[in-house]
This record gives structure tokens, C-alpha cells and sequence, in this order.
């Protein structure tokens, strides 16, 4: 007997749906698997054979061809054990039910009938309801990931047992129901906050404007004066996530299997610190079969590069066209994979390789070549893409005593959100969601100067010899002071500080 | 052979008497190995591994004949067929199951017809 169901696998960031077609016939007992299976696939048959045994129903010790359609693309992972044990218990008989053909159903199995979560739900539910299967069965610990789509009705079963009793209506499961708006309201307690920070109201500005435009910031100064600090403390003052960017998220935390344990969404801005060891492949995604990277784990979040020069020269100019586009394409031999990967990279480092240089009372001990040879690991091109470059010196003794009541990140955080808003109006119905993403066509609508600004800017340009990214750029940063102060036009002032964030184009690289 | 193999096979022959076949050997050996009953139904050729059971304690009778016995069974039915110029005929390989209870009595026969064929699994060949 045939019996046919359905399934879904994961390509890349999206997933298809996959028809898992199984016949029994009598014969020798055979166990076959095509439809271009890998190992873990293949591996499902004994999965299948003692969790259908050990679940009191009989295995078919009869000839059983499994075929997973379409049959040319090759298909990964353990999800398919659970249609592929319904498949041969409908087959054999053993589940009567018209309800089959209608699911869209994934789950490991372990060999004692417990069905086990897999990866990849949200993007899963997510094409689910784009090709109209309103009806899912998944495992019990996905039951929150596939829950928070609406229109969607979820069943979800820990056991294969349950499952069979279920499709032949001996009992019946009530569907999931996520309520998003409570995962959003839930409250956060921030360890951190910006008010520990004492002194440096300067970079904190910076990092507020940065903030505010999702622009990407690079800090330098010596030791112990508080950048990594800062650079902490910057998802405190990021606006909260919309839903839309949330499931972006999710769905690529769900593929490199990244979402904690009951959690539907990533409702917190991702914050990724890679040590600076990370291979090229780590950090934009890779592997024989792609896997998403850092630089795409940390998508509408901050990647924090701390010791910037430490980090491998490869993989820091690898970096340069994702930070362009918003996107990164790994292709390898089998296949290749888009992944999302819009962030905010924040930079840390120090002047030299002592750490000293420029220092008003420490000495810096390095030779001008180690200077140069520090130096020279980052790349003009890259600090080119940074929009913001901060100071960040070492502050003094009394600085750091003196107990003024300085601002938490609440307020800021407020400010910022504010300024979103006005960006995500000017942006409403394009596809950028700040400031920073602004393509070249919507910096010439919405950066628009007066004749005084240009000359300003006219004259920057030539004395700090900047590039003509560096002027978009410039006009980008100076957009988001003018949001921070709500206002409509750019004005002389806001130019005039977005063109000092651009320091070390003049002060430390060029000589 | 033991006791057990043989009250299976005779079982299994008169089993396919019965049905209509006519048994043209039985225990075929050669170097190759052995085919148990080789017998002839509307002009097919029919060779029938016999597997005789007292419990399925030790797995089922079905999966004592994996690709290595079949692989076996095949090679020398081939040999059975050149031997006997039988190019232009159909054959099938089938396998009979008897199940017996501790005091030698029958319980059961499960007759699998086409119970394998040659594939990549079991092909001589490769």
C-alpha cells in the first residue's frame, strides 16, 4: 500500500515543502530511503524501525520504499523521521486517517517513540502559511517557534504514541496558541547600564548617534580607558526590535540552531563579541554545507570587534562587501546560500601596539614600524565603511570619583527610539530600516544641504582628502543628529559634528 | 542438516504441490551453495529458500535471508539456469516461512512470492 504525507526541509534561510512517499510491498524485508537522502536520513531508518517497535505497533517486515520528493535536491538532518514513521505505519495500515495529507509534519524520533525538537521551525511555519498548509504537526519543545504565526493551526506531540492515537481520533490535541505581544511586553532587567560609565560623554554621544542610525562605529584609545565598556552597554540604548526584524532574526537563530530551549523569538537586539581567533568561515558563514556566521548571528544587532587588529586580515576584508549590502552569498561546491546580515559593527582598538601612543602622560614604547605594522591590519577600505570614528583617551582620576549623576540608559534609550521612528516613517515601504541603510538614490532625497553646508562640507573633503563613500557616509551620520533633534532639515551643526566622527581619516592613518 | 530444516522443507514442498507447483529439485547444491526447492509454475522457474523457525527470539525468519544469502541464491540459480539452457524463461526467487512449535507440529507457512530480485544490494555481479 502507498501512503503519501508531508514534510519541509531548509535551504539556506528558506525552506520547501518536501512530499515523503512511502510503499510497502510484499517481499523481503527492505528498508530504502531515495530522493537524494544524507547520512542523517539514512540513519532515520533505524530511528524509525525501534521507535515504531518500541512504541507497541508492528514495523512491516515487508519491502518499504521511502521516496522524498523532489527527488534532486539533497536533504539534510533527522526531521524527516516522524513522516517517514507515520508514512509506514499509514502504509501498513496501522493509521487510519484522512487527516494525513493535510499536515505539514517534521520531528526526530529517539528509539524509544519520544519525538525530539529540530531546527528551522519559524522558517518552516513561516513558508507553511505562505503555501497554505494551515496545519502543522511538530514536536512538543518547537511548539513556541511555530506557535507565534498566526492563521497557522500547530498540533504538537512528545510521542510517536500520541501521535498515532491523535491521526486515528482516539484523542484529541489542541492547537498552539503564542500571544506575541506578551512575549514583547515581557519585562527586561538590564545588568548593565550606561550610567556606570563615568566621563567619556563624548563617545557616549557618539554611540548614541550611532545608535540612532545604525551606523557603524570604531573606538581607539589606550587601555583600561572604557571602550569595551561602552561597547557593552550599547544594546542597552538600541530601540526594541520590531516584530518583522524579531522573526528575520529567529529564523536565522533557528537554522544554526542558536534559540534557546520554549523561546518563540529573539526579542532582545542580538550582541555578538567573537574572540578575535574566528576563522573567516566563522565570522561570515560557511562550511561544507552553510551554516550562517557571525556577522549574519548578529543581523539587526552589534557585532563587536574588540582588539580589531588581533583579528585575521582575511577575514576583516571579508567583511567589507557584507557590510555594504546587508547581505552575505556563501557559495560552495553542493550549493549556495544568501544569508541576511545587516549589523552594526563596533570596533575597538588601541593606537599602537603598546597601547600608549598619544598618551598625554603615559609614554608609548613602540617603534614607529610596529606602530605601522599594527596599524596597517586595518585595511582604509574597511575604516572607510565606519561611519563613526570615536576617541575614546584615558581619563583622570578626579573624573572617575566625582559622583555626578550622569544619564542612564533609559533616557537615551528613548531618544534613540524616538529618532527610529521618525526613520522608519521616511522608510515606510522601502526595504531599509535606518538611516545607515540608506542606499545612494535615498541619500541624494533625503540628505538634501543648504549652500552653506556644502561649502562646509566641499572644504572637509578636501583637507581631510576624503573618499567619496566617506562623504555619503558623512551625510548619513549628520541625517541621524538631525532625527535625534527632530529636525526636518540637516543643519550646519549636525554636518559639523558628523564630519568630526571621521578623525582618524585625517589624524592617525594618513602620515 | 539439522532435524528442524528438513521437516520445513518437506513442509514447504508439499505446500507447493499442493498450490499447483511442480518441484523439479530439491536441495540443488553445488560449489556455489544451495538452492532448497527449485520447481516450475506456468512456465516460471521458481527458486524457494525454505527457513524454518521455532521462535523469532533471534530475529525474524524474513531477515535471516539478507543480501548475502541472496547473493548466494541468485549466483547459483543463475548457474541452474545456463546448466539446464533455460535462457528464454522467466524465473522468480521466492522464500517460504514455516513456523513450528517446540513438539515439531506446523503453526503456520507465509509463502513470499518475489521475495527478492537482483539489485545493487545483492547483484553477484558487483
Amino acid at each position: 500500500m502507498l501512503s503519501k504525507l508531508y514534510s519541509a526541509t531548509i535551504f539556506g534561510v528558506d525552506a520547501f515543502i518536501v512530499e515523503v512517499e512511502v510503499d510497502i510491498r510484499p517481499g523481503l524485508p527492505l528498508f530504502n530511503i531515495v530522493g537524494l537522502p544524507d547520512t542523517a536520513v539514512q540513519e532515520s531508518r533505524e530511528r524509525v524501525r525501534s521507535a515504531i517497535k518500541n512504541s507497541e505497533f508492528e514495523f512491516p517486515m515487508q519491502r518499504i520504499t521511502v521516496n522524498l520528493a523532489p527527488a534532486d535536491i539533497k536533504k539534510g538532518g533527522p526531521i524527516f523521521d516522524l513522516p517517514i514513521a507515520l508514512g509506514v505505519l499509514a502504509a501498513s495500515g496501522q493509521i487510519k486517517s484522512n487527516l494525513l495529507d493535510k499536515l505539514l509534519i517534521i520531528g526526530e524520533l529517539s528509539l524509544d517513540g519520544r519525538i525530539k525538537p529540530v531546527n528551522g521551525v519559524l522558517p518552516i511555519a513561516l513558508m507553511a502559511k505562505k503555501s497554505n498548509k494551515i496545519k502543522l504537526l511538530i514536536p512538543k519543545a518547537n511548539a513556541k517557534e511555530a506557535g507565534i504565526i498566526k492563521q497557522l493551526e500547530v498540533f504538537t506531540a512528545s510521542l510517536l504514541y500520541e501521535v498515532v492515537e491523535f491521526l486515528n481520533g482516539k484523542i484529541s490535541i489542541e492547537p498552539v496558541l503564542v500571544n506575541t505581544k506578551d512575549i514583547f511586553n515581557k519585562k527586561k532587567d538590564n545588568q548593565i547600564d550606561f550610567a556606570e560609565v563615568k566621563g567619556q560623554e563624548h563617545a557616549k554621544r557618539a554611540l548614541e548617534v550611532a545608535g540612532a542610525g545604525s551606523h557603524n562605529v570604531i573606538m581607539i584609545g589606550p587601555p583600561g580607558s572604557g571602550k569595551t565598556m561602552l561597547a557593552r552597554r550599547l544594546p542597552t540604548i538600541l530601540p526594541s526590535l520590531t516584530l518583522e526584524e524579531s522573526i528575520e532574526i529567529t529564523k536565522l537563530y533557528s537554522i544554526a540552531n542558536l534559540l534557546p530551549p520554549d523561546t518563540s523569538l529573539i526579542t532582545d537586539r542580538p550582541f555578538r563579541a567573537p574572540h578575535h581567533t574566528i576563522s573567516n568561515s566563522g565570522l561570515i558563514g560557511g562550511g561544507r554545507i552553510p551554516k550562517p556566521g557571525e556577522i549574519s548571528l548578529s543581523h539587526n544587532g552589534v557585532l563587536f570587534l574588540d582588539e580589531l587588529p588581533e583579528f585575521s586580515r582575511s577575514a576583516l576584508e571579508s567583511m567589507r562587501q557584507p557590510l555594504e549590502d546587508g547581505i552575505v552569498t556563501i557559495s560552495r561546491s553542493l550549493n549556495s546560500v544568501t544569508y541576511t546580515s545587516s549589523f552594526m559593527l563596533v570596533a575597538s582598538l588601541n593606537p599602537c601596539p603598546c597601547g600608549f601612543f598619544g598618551d598625554p602622560v603615559k609614554t608609548c614604547t613602540c617603534s614607529s614600524s610596529q606602530i605601522i605594522k599594527y596599524r596597517s591590519k586595518i585595511s582604509g577600505p574597511l575604516l572607510d565603511r565606519i561611519d563613526i570614528h570615536i576617541e575614546v583617551p584615558r581619563i583622570n582620576c578626579r573624573e572617575v570619583m566625582e559622583k555626578n549623576s550622569v544619564e542612564n540608559s533609559c533616557t537615551i534609550r528613548k531618544r534613540v527610539e524616538k529618532a527610529r521612528v521618525i526613520q522608519r516613517e521616511r522608510f515606510s515601504g522601502d526595504s531599509v530600516f535606518c538611516n545607515a541603510q540608506m542606499s545612494k538614490k535615498q541619500i541624494e532625497k533625503h540628505c538634501q544641504i543648504d549652500q552653506n553646508c556644502k561649502n562646509l562640507l566641499y572644504k572637509a573633503m578636501e583637507k581631510l582628502n576624503l573618499s567619496t563613500r566617506a562623504y555619503d557616509r558623512i551625510l548619513k551620520v549628520a541625517r541621524t543628529i538631525a532625527d535625534l533633534e527632530q529636525s526636518r532639515k540637516i543643519k550646519i551643526s549636525h554636518l559639523s559634528e558628523a564630519i568630526q566622527y571621521r578623525s582618524l581619516d585625517r589624524k592617525l592613518w594618513l602620515y | 542438516m539439522s532435524n528442524i530444516g528438513r521437516i520445513g522443507e518437506e513442509a514447504a514442498s508439499k505446500y507447493l504441490e499442493a498450490k499447483g507447483y511442480r518441484i523439479r529439485e530439491r536441495n540443488y547444491r553445488t560449489y556455489l551453495g544451495e538452492i532448497d526447492i527449485i520447481s516450475e509454475y506456468r512456465g516460471n522457474i521458481i527458486f524457494v529458500e525454505v527457513k524454518t523457525r521455532s521462535s523469532n527470539k533471534f530475529g525474524y525468519a524474513e531477515e535471516a535471508v539478507n543480501s548475502i544469502k541472496q547473493k548466494k541464491i541468485i549466483k547459483n540459480a543463475l548457474y541452474y539456469l545456463n546448466r539446464n539452457r533455460l535462457w528464454q524463461i522467466n524465473s522468480r526467487f521466492d522464500v517460504i516461512i514455516i513456523s513450528i512449535s517446540n513438539n515439531k507440529t506446523i503453526k503456520g507457512i507465509k509463502h513470499i512470492k518475489n521475495a527478492f530480485c537482483l539489485d545493487s544490494n545483492n547483484s553477484p555481479f558487483n
